[in-house]
């Protein structure tokens, strides 16, 4: 456990002073900052749920992006290696880098915890969709930073590593709306395939719904993602 | 000491290493040479534990290593890639790999390890800002950090300027004591005065383990060197080509590849006209030796015992061949090793040598 403090500590110490994440943080700042003052001037009772989109549709990016430089990758200098030498266990690697980048999806969510605070103070809203949201932000975002770590585990290359992950989310994202597409005879096998979406899940929460079944998958998803990345850098 | 026996490994379907028995033992220096592809770095990587055989066990003096993270030695690692993040300040990145040691290294070894790779300069830079020398300083000083019991040194000289590279020889011969020492490298030249002992890998096999000198020995009983008190006359020298002896830059010094050494004697016992002044195995530096031994084009481990065997097997008149397979400070000469030749140039048994007159000693 000391190492993993030890090493998390480390790492907190120099991700963190990445001009490059912060560049990243202040485009989507910008976006979700101009979503909400749009809404808020077209209706001045506004919910959190056009921001909230956004920043899931922005996490289909920023989770490839944030996961593209870990473990081996034959264009960087290799110090996952390094780490493995010195009898760290995988979990504890893989942790430590996860929980880091997971803190960077959720320092650019500060700004919707902002607007939420905003909401609160200047109107009367029904905290309960707005906490279900956030909180399904969040586990959606463990989800696709989860589904990322196993494709840089997989992959060698870097850009292919952002690539491959960003299109598995984006296809994952697009089967929420098979039934749209799917019209007809073929709405049945519409639904069915919305069913393999993650982003079905989080739909749920962004209405104002939390069930169990969706905590399960959130709760499970990841874990089993972050288990199979544990075995491809155990082999 | 650690001991490899039969590893196996394979990417998908090629292997990288097959059936791999070695040693790695305490208190002396291991090189682990062999070509491009030959498995080194693979090995490398089995024995740190960050992969795992395929077949085959890895035993830590009686205990066997299992396919755990945990290793029962702690492990100083420097790749054959560069493999400190570069985002690290240099003070920051030792001080984290000491905190992640197992035993945590004082201050002091810290300050040793800092000043043996002279990088009190650059300590808070980034290692993004170093040059290439430095990075891999870098990696040394982390790698000697906290007294491992195992330095795994993959191409550690890459980078490395001719002063820095004795720096690491003499770091290397201050910890071998208690420590075992593997060093994978290209650079021949430079390291074969620190290998204590050598592995050769080709082809993912072990073409031979052993002390230069058992190298040496195998070697010399394939190379013959000639060397004559005058420049012969053009009859012997035609003679001596039709034999196989090649004439070297030194025109009284013959050499011959391949020959059986009875084979020599007998030549040079039927030309009385010869003027001998010894007849001997050629010693050769452990470039050359890697190089024939990558050559031979054999991949099955080389045995000295088999060897010493064939040799005692062998008539009486060439019974003094077999003493070129003893080390070299027990070698008899007959005549003294003449003035300004080197010692790679001498002839490390003159196990034969005629007078001036011709008659067999």
């Amino acid at each position: 456990m000391s190492q993993f403090f030890s090493l998390f500590s480390f790492l907190v110490r120099v991700e963190w002073r990445s001009p490059f994440y912060f560049l990243i943080s202040s485009v989507c700042w910008f976006i979700l900052g101009y979503l909400f003052a749009l809404q808020l001037e077209q209706n001045p009772s506004a919910t959190l749920s056009t921001p909230i989109w956004w920043a899931s549709f922005l996490s289909l990016f920023l989770c490839p992006l944030l996961a593209m430089d870990i473990f081996y990758k034959k264009d960087r200098p290799d110090f996952f290696l390094l780490l493995r030498t010195l009898s760290l266990s995988p979990w504890t690697l893989i942790l430590s880098y996860f929980l880091i980048r997971l803190s960077f999806l959720l320092w650019i969510d500060a700004i919707l915890f902002a607007q939420f605070f905003y909401i609160v103070e200047y109107s009367e809203p029904d905290l309960a969709p707005l906490i279900s949201s956030l909180l399904g932000l969040i586990l959606l975002q463990i989800s696709y930073l989860s589904v990322s770590f196993l494709c840089s585990a997989l992959i060698e290359n870097s850009k292919q590593v952002f690539f491959a992950s960003f299109c598995i989310l984006f296809v994952s994202w697009l089967l929420y709306y098979a039934p749209h597409i799917l019209s007809g005879e073929l709405n049945s096998l519409g639904y069915a395939i919305r069913e393999l979406s993650i982003y079905k899940h989080f739909h749920r929460f962004l209405m104002g719904a939390v069930y169990e079944h969706d905590i399960l998958f959130f709760a499970g998803f990841p874990l089993i993602n972050l288990y199979l990345c544990n075995v491809v850098v155990k082999k | 000491m650690i001991q490899l026996q039969d590893i196996h490994f394979h990417y998908g379907i090629k292997p990288a290493l097959q059936g791999v028995t070695a040693q790695i033992p305490r208190g002396k220096i291991t090189l682990l040479l062999g070509p491009n592809g030959a498995g080194k770095s693979t090995l490398n990587k089995i024995v740190a534990g960050i992969q795992f055989p395929s077949r085959g066990h890895i035993f830590y003096g009686n205990q066997a290593v299992d396919q755990s993270y945990q290793l029962p030695y702690k492990v100083g690692f420097v790749g054959d890639q560069e493999t400190v993040d570069r985002r690290f300040k240099v003070l920051e990145f030792l001080t984290l790999i000491g905190k992640l040691r197992r035993k945590k290294p004082s201050k002091d070894q810290l300050q040793r390890w800092i000043e043996t790779f002279e990088l009190d300069s650059v300590l808070n830079q980034h290692v993004s800002d170093l040059s290439t020398g430095f990075r891999q300083r870098v990696s040394l000083a982390a790698a000697f950090l906290g007294e491992p019991e195992l330095l795994l040194l993959d191409e550690p000289s890459s980078g490395l300027d001719p002063y820095q590279f004795k720096t690491l020889c003499n770091a290397l011969e201050s910890v071998k004591e208690n420590c075992m020492i593997l060093v994978s490298t290209h650079r021949i030249k430079e390291a074969e005065e620190l290998g204590d002992h050598i592995l050769l890998l080709k082809e993912g096999r072990l073409s031979f383990e052993g002390s230069r000198e058992e190298l040496q020995a195998l070697k010399n009983s394939r190379s013959i060197r000639l060397h004559l008190e005058n420049v012969p006359s053009q009859k012997m020298e035609a003679d001596l080509k039709v034999f196989g002896f090649a004439a070297t830059d030194q025109k009284q010094i013959y050499e011959a590849e391949n020959k059986d050494m009875r084979e020599a004697i007998q030549f040079v016992s039927n030309h009385d006209e010869l003027n001998v002044r010894s007849l001997g195995l050629k010693e050769s530096r452990l470039e050359e030796l890697f190089f024939n031994t990558m050559e031979e084009g054999k991949t099955q481990p080389l045995n000295i015992a088999v060897c010493e065997e064939e040799y005692s097997s062998m008539e009486p008149q060439s019974i003094q061949v077999k003493s070129a397979l003893k080390p070299q400070n027990q070698q008899v000469s007959d005549h003294p090793k003449q003035e300004g030749q080197s010692s790679h140039e001498a002839t490390n048994t003159e196990t034969i040598a005629r007078n001036n007159t011709g008659e067999e000693q």
